[in-house]
């Protein structure tokens, strides 16, 4: 039995406290309604590669500050700040009343149920318990093995990431805390061999500390040299649709990209998602079952209350192939008329609070997946998600993965493809779902971008699929 | 905060160190169609210190790093134990010694903005852009940020200097045929109003014909013209190649006074800052010409390792003007993309690719809005690649509009 930690709150924040619940009274008493999220946040970067080794505090993961929320005429508007030394409680109401001046009336209600919350997550080994040195003997170690893997290895990218935040949320009849770390472990090996040079990725995360390190050293950088070395070989892919079966991250690509981007419920109130006139219709096959949850797993982007300080939830999106409906942040939820599901997330303090997935994924079946493979004539066997792009317009997928691996007549060939463009329509997709493996992975190595920016931690997983593609 | 800072970073017995610190204020602007939906403000400072460990271990000398950030809200004893973390962490950063970064003086006086009247006045050259039939603006979202950066280093680098900058994105949609959209980001330094209002106006006649556009339509054959910051990213690959780091790293081959690989019309370093995060003199450069690679892009350390003069990071790629004029670039059978999902280049073997939201596909009779068609090429591989004479300008890229790249 290994013994887990739980994490302990922030000194800063429950320094603050007091100043930010009598900012959130005063304020209320102003306008009516607001609320403040404190943030204390840090996290490192490790990486260990032919440049040599770097540890920092990664700017992406590190921050400190609060962002005071108030509605005025229906309207939303923030403030956010570094520091409440020297905060002028008139001058913030003076940039609040400007920015205001030229809005019209709204209608935009907060939810502000009474809620009292103190929680954190836990960790078996702590990376700062541990010390940098640690970290980076370790990370060395798997390097100097994948250069020993095979003389074509070129160079291996070994890298950990860990980021520990505390949020306080305050509001009239709010009062949450809560403490969070996750870490991830990946590796990238390259292989050169000729002119030619090919990368292949292995990512774990867990919601916890270092101890994730363990599974990237039983197989992760084993896996990704011999896939970098498989592709030394591989040639673009013939165009066409296949039946394919889809690795557990690559499923988790497609659900992340390709379905979760499209039930952002913000997207409905802009008219910009085609899923809007689907809820309640069949979107998929019969087998396909798909929840977005910070608190019904335990992975990267598992949390307690999100930055609007509404309670996380388990959101069943599609529930035997019917799409039941999205994942919505306050101001979208107040607009069509719902509950917020817990899915308001911030990039940090001072960054806008948009609707973004948290661990999005496919509930498993019941094949095994050498039956999935053996159910092929001729079709692949995809890869190493690499990267997508939301189409929630049109829902359209663009999907890219690292390998396709040629199966015929029910068995791998030892036939490699890369790169693996995955396009098509959503729905086609999901309703040509014909098996799913009886066990799942998610995988949180990443973050996600609303467009181009504002990037939070994710995950994304589920089983195996076999499905019908569009590949080129 | 840097004096104090400067106290506590000798009371820790660190001798070798760069603060960075960035002051910012910003308005953000989310319009949802036309109207205002939410504001924000914003006053920030960021606060980062890269500590430096020189040590010997033999006949080697080191000089490891850690950047560490620190807050004002922090006691000084938490920015003394962070400290402390990170210079014992540099001591773990076994890179070979480089030079640290010349002196340099300029401290420029900081200027104030009003913010809210700047953003709103990009927001109504949008609004008044909107104005092409049967298109609008879907959303939109204006961030206008004033920053002030400074940058100390102990051997005399001494900067700091203000930046007033306006980006944002925006959603513009047609329902016509089909119901389309696309998206756009910008960026803009200053106040450059007519510019969002051009960008806006073409964004809205575009998307009227990625509504009437065909789907899915053969376009097997032809060449391929790509546009603005698509011709960008393919120019980049050469600041791939000449990137000090990945020539120490073996990562790039490249020469000076070689050939690159592609084919490149002269290309310039541009400055968007005056200084680098270490302090260097940002200037303009020339990085290729006659497509021969004229000199590296790297920080103190990699410079240093090849022997290169350091030259900061740049964003900003100029390049020559091409000789093909618009009417013959297009005199052939091509497929034009003027919109991509998601641009896609793979530096390590100069794959391009992506679908294609908006393209004008042209077979030698008529031309056709086309969308939903994916393109891929090798940049690297290209036989016949041709630039414009016509130019394009953003926040990254000044040079020829187009790049017909030839599909042999």
């Amino acid at each position: 039995m290994i013994e887990k930690n739980k994490l302990t709150h922030s000194e800063y924040i429950s320094s603050v406290r007091p100043r930010a619940r009598a900012l959130v009274d005063e304020l209320t008493r102003r306008y009516g309604y607001a609320s403040i999220l404190c943030v204390d946040a840090r996290g490192k970067n490790y990486r260990v590669d032919r440049s040599g080794v770097s540890v920092c505090d990664e700017p992406l993961y590190c921050s400190r500050g609060s962002v005071l929320r108030v509605v005025v005429r229906g309207n939303l508007l923030e403030y956010a700040f570094d520091s409440f030394d020297g905060l002028d409680i008139e001058a913030v109401c003076e940039r609040i009343d400007r920015l205001s001046a030229h809005m019209s009336d709204g209608d935009f209600v907060p939810s502000d149920e009474q809620c009292s919350l103190c929680e954190s997550t836990e960790y078996e080994i702590s990376p700062q318990q541990v010390g940098d040195e640690w970290i980076l003997s370790r990370l060395s170690e798997q390097r100097t093995r994948a250069l020993s893997e095979d003389e074509r290895v070129f160079d291996a990218l070994l890298r950990l990431s860990w980021q520990k935040y505390t949020k306080l949320f305050l509001s009239p009849h709010r009062d949450m805390t809560e403490s969070v770390m996750w870490t991830t472990a990946t590796v990238l090996t390259f292989v050169r061999e000729g002119d030619r040079m090919k990368d292949s990725y292995q990512g774990y995360s867990n919601l916890g500390g270092v101890e994730v390190l363990d599974r990237l050293a039983e197989e992760g950088v084993a896996h990704s040299v011999k896939n970098a070395i498989d592709l030394l070989s591989s040639t673009p892919i013939p165009a066409g649709e296949y039946d394919c079966i889809c690795s557990p991250d690559v499923t988790g690509l497609i659900v992340h990209e390709a379905f979760g981007h499209g039930v952002e419920m913000d997207m409905f109130v802009r008219d910009r998602a085609l899923a809007r006139e689907y809820v309640g219709k069949r979107v998929a096959s019969e087998l396909v079952s798909m929840h977005d949850t910070a608190c019904g797993v335990s992975e990267a982007a598992s949390y307690f209350f999100d930055d609007e300080g509404n309670l996380s939830g388990d959101t069943l999106i599609i529930d035997h192939g019917i799409l039941r409906g999205g994942i919505a942040d306050e101001q979208a939820a107040s607009r069509l008329g719902l509950e917020p599901t817990g899915n308001g997330r911030r990039e940090s303090y001072s960054h806008k609070a948009y609707t973004r997935m948290t661990n999005t994924y496919f509930e498993p079946g019941c094949d095994k997946l050498e039956d999935m493979i053996a159910s092929i004539d001729h079709g692949f066997y995809i890869e190493e998600a690499r990267c997508g792009m939301e189409d929630p317009k049109n829902w359209g997928i663009q999907c890219v993965a690292g390998i396709a691996r040629e199966i015929r007549d029910g068995a791998l060939t030892g036939r490699v493809y890369s790169p693996v463009v995955m396009s098509g329509y959503v729905p086609d997709l999901l309703n040509s779902i014909s098996m799913m493996s009886d066990t799942g992975s998610l995988f949180g190595c990443g973050f996600c971008g609303k467009g181009h920016k504002e990037w939070v931690k994710v995950s994304d997983g589920g089983p195996a699929i076999k499905a019908r593609i569009k590949l080129s | 905060m840097i004096e104090r800072l400067k106290r506590i970073i000798s009371e820790v017995g660190i001798s070798d160190y760069l603060i960075r610190e960035v002051q910012t204020e910003r308005v953000e602007l989310y319009y949802v169609r036309r109207e205002l939906d939410t504001s924000r403000s914003v006053c920030t400072q960021d606060l980062s210190v890269c500590v430096y460990r020189s040590y010997r271990d033999g006949e080697e000398c080191y000089r490891g790093s850690c950047d560490v950030i620190v807050y004002s809200s922090m006691s000084d004893s938490e920015i003394e134990s962070r400290l402390r973390e990170g210079y014992a962490a540099a001591l773990h950063v076994r890179a070979r010694e480089y030079p640290h970064a010349p002196a340099v003086s300029d401290v420029r006086e900081d200027e104030q903005y009003d913010l809210l009247r700047i953003a709103e006045g990009y927001a109504g050259a949008m609004l008044s852009a909107d104005t092409v039939e049967d298109s609008f603006i879907n959303s939109a979202e204006i961030f206008t940020e004033h920053t002030y950066t400074r940058i100390i280093s102990p051997f005399g680098v001494d900067v700091g200097y203000p930046s007033l900058q306006t980006s944002g994105e925006l959603v513009v949609q047609c329902k016509g045929e089909e119901d389309a959209e696309l998206f756009d980001y910008f960026r803009y330094e200053g106040e450059c109003y007519d510019l969002l209002a051009q960008r806006t106006q073409q964004k809205l006649t575009q998307v009227r014909d990625r509504a009437r556009a065909l789907r899915d339509i053969s376009v097997e054959g032809v060449d391929l013209v790509l546009e603005g910051e698509c011709v960008r990213e393919l120019l980049g690959y050469a600041m791939f190649l000449s990137s000090a780091k990945n020539i120490h790293t073996g990562y790039s081959s490249a020469k000076v006074g070689e050939v690159l690989r592609g084919i490149y019309p002269s290309l310039t370093l541009i400055p968007t800052v005056p200084y680098s995060r270490e302090g260097i003199p940002m200037i303009e450069r020339a990085l290729v010409r006659d497509g021969r690679m004229l000199g590296a892009i790297g920080d103190m350390r990699f410079a240093s390792y090849i022997g290169a003069e350091p030259t900061g990071e740049y964003t900003r790629l100029g390049a020559e003007s091409g000789t093909a004029s618009t009417e013959q670039l297009f005199s052939s059978p091509c497929l034009h993309v003027v919109a991509f999902s998601d641009f896609q280049f793979d530096e390590l073997d100069g794959y391009f690719g992506g679908e294609v939201r908006l393209g004008y596909y042209y077979d030698g009779e008529c031309v056709r809005a086309v969308t939903g068609v994916s393109v891929s090429g090798n940049f690297r591989e290209a036989g016949r690649v041709e630039y414009s004479a016509e130019r394009y300008s953003d926040y990254t890229y000044d040079g020829p509009r187009y790049v017909r790249i030839g599909n042999d």
